[in-house]
């Protein structure tokens, strides 16, 4: 099996009394969708940030194709594709030249796919970031993340605070390009509906570990393993 | 390159607005002030030419870079971190060096502007515009405190990375360079006046400019891989305390230096040598600028002792007629420093607390005071007419009877001189002599100039020939109100007594005048001053201040013969009972002796580097420092 995503032993804390990730173990096999639920506050961004080589472990080892994100970033970064919970773009850029910004640095931008991504999600190219709607700098963001046709794409809470109509512009964005293509995918939320939606499998991220991993059925069929009471009853109501 | 460009073009697109006011908000400042100055008529007699006010603009505007430097940094922050930039394939290399690259771009750009603006708050002023020359001349005059400034730059830039959003990094940094200054000058306060012999190596200032660079570096490219501001200022104190430890070591070694020199490379000053030949103590100066230390010099083995005592001088005994050398050569030393004050016994090295104007009189060991008074007596360089022992005990001069008791005369405070028999002092304006035959206070007009022969007192005064001043000799003779001239001593100068009954004078370059008050006869000498006639020859010695010359074993008078322009060194002996001059040693080096052996040897302080021995065939060995 080529896993593409592998974490062992993954241990985090901001401070002594605050630990975030605890003994975290999570393999991602290569062209899933992989939803990693979790409740706020879970851990959840932090993992995606320890992926990216933003965050420092602790303990443990993590491997983003093979290598180790830290030591190995550019190699790493120019084949992930990220989109953050809030925009991270330069409040003074507009989107037509933040992609020009970000472009140059990977290898595999493709300008035609940014302008078609950019033309269906209506992405407005002459607005400041500063001047965008929360919705808009997401899309922005998004296309951001696919245009250079990333192996593995990073999504942290993509539809959190959006309101019901551009949300699903952004989801149907993202389904049908995910349909497009043979991408992996963690997608990090605490939205069970997206996890429906999008997800070949599911990963629970519970007190800093992944405490349930597999496909969506099998998940919610495993009884034993121990989950928050909540969070199996939705799990339930969503899969019914 | 391109991606480095990529990032120096939007570094500065997101600068530009913000650096552009505050220049904007300094050049307005300036010239408003600058304006009321002049208004007020205060710069109508400063500023020459105006390139001061040009340079002044430039410079002030300069420090827009600094702003700037903190402020790309800062601007990397959007939202809760800088991720941007951090996520980015090649971000962090690329952004660190496009802003690198912006700043340096900037800085002549800023420096321009500032140019321009002064030119134009010149010519609106009603004043003529600058030359360019002008202002680079000016730039170039006081380019040392401007060049210091811009060394704050890659610091300011370093810190920025250690703050959050690169916050207060300006103050931060001013305050890291006041830490550093601090800890710096704390090292220098252990040791007084370090400071004054310094030589700033010249890669200093290069090293703590660059090194801030490095620091930046360092906290960008590692302490944002996978951190934050924590993280920056982490990595980014250790690499500062890395990059400092080359200026540290410098200045450690330099202190090291001060405290303990290496004594095979220093100076010397020597103090003088005991009267057994056995040690000589002298003062070693590894940097002029530096306090020398004190050492003592064996002078058969070439070992050497150096004493704990920095930032003091050294001293004879309390007589204005005993000097240090004296003390050297009875052995012992006064050594004072601050309010304390120590007797060095030379041979064992015991110290011993003297009494002080300020502190309580710690009394000396029997023994010591003993030796101490003993050795003031030996000490002295005054002797009455008959060779009998004459001394200062304070300010009381004492005189040895026949039969061994002692009289002691009350001398008024002030400088005083030894002048062959007798001594002058001087308390207030007024000159007086006593003479040391007669015990009695001298009539007539003496300074510290005349001199005292079996109670016959000469005294020199000078006459003006046009531009020339000419030294002439009188004798004030008891009883009589004019004094007598000497014609035959016109135009010598005197040197010191010779034996008990005559004087020696030595006139122009070459001739040695015995002169003989009983008979009031002069015989000549020729002084063998023959190696270098064309050069003018310098008589040296010690006997202006004391009564004595150094005699040699052999109980002749030492000269010392210098050519000017010359380092060699011709040693004579003078002999007042044959009447004749001989050479004793040709050294190529400024050479003083110390000592006079009994088997004809001299010890002598070579060229204010070595102590040597010349023995009696004239063959030379060095002392100290021993070679390596």
């Amino acid at each position: 099996m080529n896993d593409i995503l592998d974490i062992r032993g993954l241990e985090l804390a901001f401070t002594r009394k605050r630990p975030v990730l605890q003994g975290l173990d999570l393999r991602l096999e290569s062209g899933k969708v992989t939803v990693l639920l979790g409740a706020n506050g879970a851990g959840k961004s932090t993992l995606l940030r320890v992926l990216l080589g933003l965050q420092r472990p602790d303990r443990g080892t993590v491997r983003v194709f093979g290598k180790d994100p830290l030591r190995h970033h550019a190699m790493i970064a120019e084949r992930i594709g990220y989109v953050p919970d809030t925009p991270d773009a330069y409040p003074m850029q507009t989107p037509r030249r933040f992609f020009a910004f970000v472009a140059p640095h990977y290898p595999t931008w493709n300008q035609e796919l940014c302008a078609r991504l950019a033309e269906r999600l209506q992405v407005p190219l002459d607005l400041r970031f500063s001047q965008l709607s929360r919705g808009q700098g997401m899309k922005a963001m998004l296309v951001a993340a696919l245009a250079p046709e990333p192996e593995l794409l990073l999504l942290d809470e993509p539809f959190a605070g959006l309101d019901p109509l551009v949300r699903e512009e952004v989801l149907q964005g993202l389904i049908t390009e995910l349909r497009d293509g043979e991408r992996t995918v963690l997608c990090a939320t605490h939205e069970l509906e997206i996890a429906a939606r999008i997800a070949d499998r599911i990963a629970v991220l519970h007190a800093g570990r992944i405490v349930r991993h597999g496909a969506l059925d099998e998940v919610l069929a495993d009884q034993d393993q121990p989950a928050p009471r909540a969070l199996h009853e939705l799990l339930a109501e969503v899969c019914a | 390159m391109s991606l480095v460009w990529h990032w120096t073009v939007k570094e500065w697109r997101a600068q530009r607005l913000l650096l552009g006011g505050y220049a904007a908000m300094i050049l307005a400042t300036l010239a408003t002030v600058l304006t009321i100055v002049h208004l007020r008529g205060s710069l109508s007699s400063t500023g020459g030419n105006g390139a001061g006010f040009v340079l002044l603009f430039l410079g002030i505007t300069a420090v827009g870079s600094v702003l700037a430097a903190s402020a790309t940094v800062g601007s990397e922050v959007v939202g809760r971190d800088d991720a941007l930039w951090r996520r980015l394939p090649h971000g962090l290399r690329a952004g660190f060096a496009g802003k690198l690259v912006l700043q340096v771009l900037l800085l002549p750009a800023l420096m321009l502007v500032g140019a321009l603006a002064g030119e134009i708050w010149l010519v609106a002023i009603g004043r003529a515009a600058v030359a360019p020359e002008a202002v680079w001349r000016e730039l170039l005059t006081f380019g040392e405190p401007f060049g210091y400034s811009l060394l704050a730059l890659p610091w300011v830039f370093a810190v920025s990375f250690w703050l959050p959003k690169a916050r207060l990094a300006l103050a931060a940094a001013l305050l890291l360079i006041t830490a550093l200054g601090m800890a710096t000058i704390g090292i220098l306060k252990t040791s007084p006046g370090i400071e004054r012999g310094l030589q700033l190596p010249p890669w200093l200032w290069p090293w703590l400019c660059s090194s801030g660079l490095v620091v930046a570096a360092v906290s960008c490219l590692c302490g944002r891989r996978g951190g934050y501001h924590r993280r920056s200022a982490l990595l980014g104190g250790f690499a500062t305390i890395l990059v400092m430890l080359p200026p540290a070591g410098w200045l450690g070694f330099n202190v090291y230096q001060y405290w303990y020199p290496d004594l095979s490379r220093v100076n010397l000053d020597a103090i003088g040598a005991t009267a057994d030949g056995r040690f000589a103590m002298v003062h070693a100066v590894s940097n002029h600028a530096w306090p020398s230390v004190l050492v003592r010099v064996d002078l058969r083995s070439g070992e050497h002792v150096p004493l704990p005592f920095r930032n003091a001088f050294v001293d004879g005994f309390d007589s204005p007629l005993a000097d240090a050398q004296d003390a050297v050569r009875a052995g012992l030393l006064t050594i004072r420093g601050g309010k304390s004050a120590w007797l060095l016994s030379i041979d064992d090295l015991q110290t011993h607390a003297l009494p002080t104007n300020n502190g309580p009189a710690p009394s000396l060991p029997a023994a010591v005071a003993d030796r101490w008074q003993q050795a003031s007596r030996t000490a002295s360089s005054l002797r009455q007419p008959d060779g009998r022992a004459a001394w200062f005990e304070q300010s009381t001069l004492c005189l040895e009877n026949p039969d061994g008791s002692v009289e002691r005369v009350q001398i008024p405070g002030g400088p005083a001189w030894p002048v062959g028999h007798g001594i002058v002092v001087c308390p207030g304006n007024e000159f007086s002599g006593f003479d040391l035959g007669m015990r009695q206070w001298t009539e007539g007009r003496v300074n510290q100039h005349s001199r005292c022969v079996a109670s016959r007192w000469f005294t020199r005064a000078v006459e003006r020939q046009g531009n020339a001043v000419i030294p002439v000799w009188r004798e004030h003779q008891v009883g009589q109100t004019l004094p007598r001239e000497l014609p035959q001593l016109r135009n010598a100068e005197c040197l010191g007594l010779a034996g008990n009954a005559g004087l020696w004078f030595v006139r122009g370059d070459a001739e040695l005048l015995l002169y003989e008050p009983a008979t009031d006869t002069v015989t000549t000498i020729a002084l063998p001053t023959d190696r270098h006639p064309d050069r003018s020859c310098m008589v040296a010695d010690d006997f202006t201040t004391t009564s004595e010359l150094t005699t040699d074993h052999r109980g002749r008078q030492l000269l010392h013969l210098h050519w000017l322009g010359k380092t060699s060194t011709r040693i004579v002996a003078i002999d007042h009972r044959t009447r004749t001059c001989a050479v004793v040693l040709d050294a190529d080096l400024l050479t003083r002796v110390l000592h006079c052996e009994p088997d004809g040897g001299l010890v002598a302080d070579e060229d204010h580097r070595f102590l040597v021995r010349y023995d009696a065939a004239g063959v030379r060995s060095q002392i100290w420092p021993r070679a390596r």
